[in-house]
């Protein structure tokens, strides 16, 4: 009798391990494949992660943020699930962009955001918060640096632009957008003047 | 006998002034009063924003729409001050000429008038509603299409609240000091457009001595 659940525990475990791995693959062909399977083999896998980046003075350049972190060993890439990034930089306005999905390389030198990517940046006395939407984000976080080809939405106070493909500086603070733009600025508020 | 339009060029600010003041009472018309409250949609081929000085310039095929007004131009500085207010300065490349349109609100029923400028800047802000058309200016007022007067100067500044407009011929080095003003006959046969061309006045002559 002992054998024999020993034997049908054996089947589960086993059947359990195909199914999974059977619906890795899938995911990694349908999602972050193309980039994950030349990335190499998974050596680690962290979740609920909270990194911080420092210069070479010690000072903190960025915070990041994922429900998942997926290391791959061969190449230092990372595969993110819901990631978070916070420039840190004392001399900048605060910026974070969000995302469903992300894969950075070279050690999270670049990022490649996916889906509902929104980044924001902090308002001040000068300038009302501003708001980036788009499908596909590239970043360089060292620079704050943030690029996009697809369409995006730029809020800047209560004034709306659209566009086909951006470049943001951050540090330079200079924001670009590339083709087709479409622009809305409502009237002054008598109530609101620089409404977030 | 009938009417013809009358064309004379006006050598002093003051005088052009004053011409335009008359221009104006000749023609209570107001501007399309709530353009200054709606909200304005802008179209171009590309932008950049300084997000340090937050002064947005867009460039290509800049089109902004606000109400009736229209403004065209191949670049567009767009800026909100502090207080909420926009500022734009719309300008022309290659020799052409900015534009800029608005309909005035109705005063006699039938009859829709229009205010249609040109020039190498122009420039528009939503705290005066006032339109300031820099070097070649040119601005024609129309009456169900048909025009009705005409201004040209280097600088025309035209204050869309009070339906008036203020010429200058000489804020530009160069320019050959005058200011042209053309007045469409009021006592045509209707629907008769106004005829360009007409006897020119020089009025200048006629002006007090120590007038600016």
């Amino acid at each position: 009798m002992g054998e024999r659940v020993t034997s049908w525990f054996a089947i589960v475990l086993l059947t359990a391990v195909l199914a999974t791995s059977y619906w890795y693959a899938q995911y990694l062909r349908a999602g972050l494949g193309g980039e994950t399977a030349r990335a190499g083999a998974v050596d680690f896998f962290a979740e609920g992660i909270a990194l911080t980046a420092f210069d070479p003075l010690g000072r903190p350049r960025f915070r990041l943020f994922a429900d998942r972190l997926t290391h791959f060993g061969s190449s230092d890439d990372v595969d993110l699930v819901r990631p978070r990034v916070l420039s840190m930089r004392a001399d900048q306005p605060q910026v974070q962009a969000t995302a469903r999905e992300a894969h950075g390389q070279n050690n999270g030198q670049s990022l490649q955001m996916r889906g509902d990517v929104v980044v924001t940046r902090a308002g001040d006395a000068a300038r009302p918060p501003m708001e980036l939407r788009t499908d596909e984000l590239r970043a360089v976080p060292d620079d704050d640096h943030f690029w996009t080809d697809a369409p995006v939405r730029v809020q800047s106070g209560n004034n709306v632009l659209r566009s086909q493909g951006m470049d943001f500086d951050n540090v330079a603070r200079r924001i670009e957008l590339r083709r087709e733009v479409v622009g809305v600025f409502p009237p002054r508020s008598k109530t609101c003047v620089r409404c977030p | 006998m009938r009417s013809m339009p009358l064309s004379f060029p006006v050598r002093t600010h003051a005088a052009a002034l004053a011409a335009a003041l008359a221009l104006a009472a000749a023609a209570p018309a107001w501007p399309e009063s709530a353009d200054r409250y709606k909200e304005a949609n802008v179209t171009a081929d590309h932008s950049t924003l300084d997000d340090l000085h937050q002064i947005e310039v867009l460039t290509g095929h800049v089109v902004l729409i606000k109400g009736t007004m229209r403004m065209g131009g191949d670049r567009m500085e767009h800026r909100q001050d502090e207080r909420g207010y926009h500022h734009y300065v719309v300008t022309a490349e290659g020799g052409g000429l900015a534009t800029f349109h608005e309909r005035r609100d109705t005063v006699r029923p039938g009859v829709e008038s229009t205010i249609d400028g040109f020039a190498e800047r122009i420039e528009y802000d939503d705290q005066e509603d006032r339109v300031v058309l820099e070097r070649r200016a040119l601005v024609k007022r129309l009456e169900n299409g048909e025009l009705r007067d005409e201004l040209s100067g280097v600088r025309i500044v035209y204050d869309a609240r009070k339906a008036t407009y203020d010429v200058d011929g000489r804020s530009v080095e160069g320019a050959d000091g005058r200011v042209h003003i053309r007045i469409a006959p009021r006592s045509g046969a209707p629907g008769e457009p106004a005829k360009p061309g007409g006897a020119p006045l020089t009025p200048e002559r006629a002006l007090p001595e120590g007038t600016r």
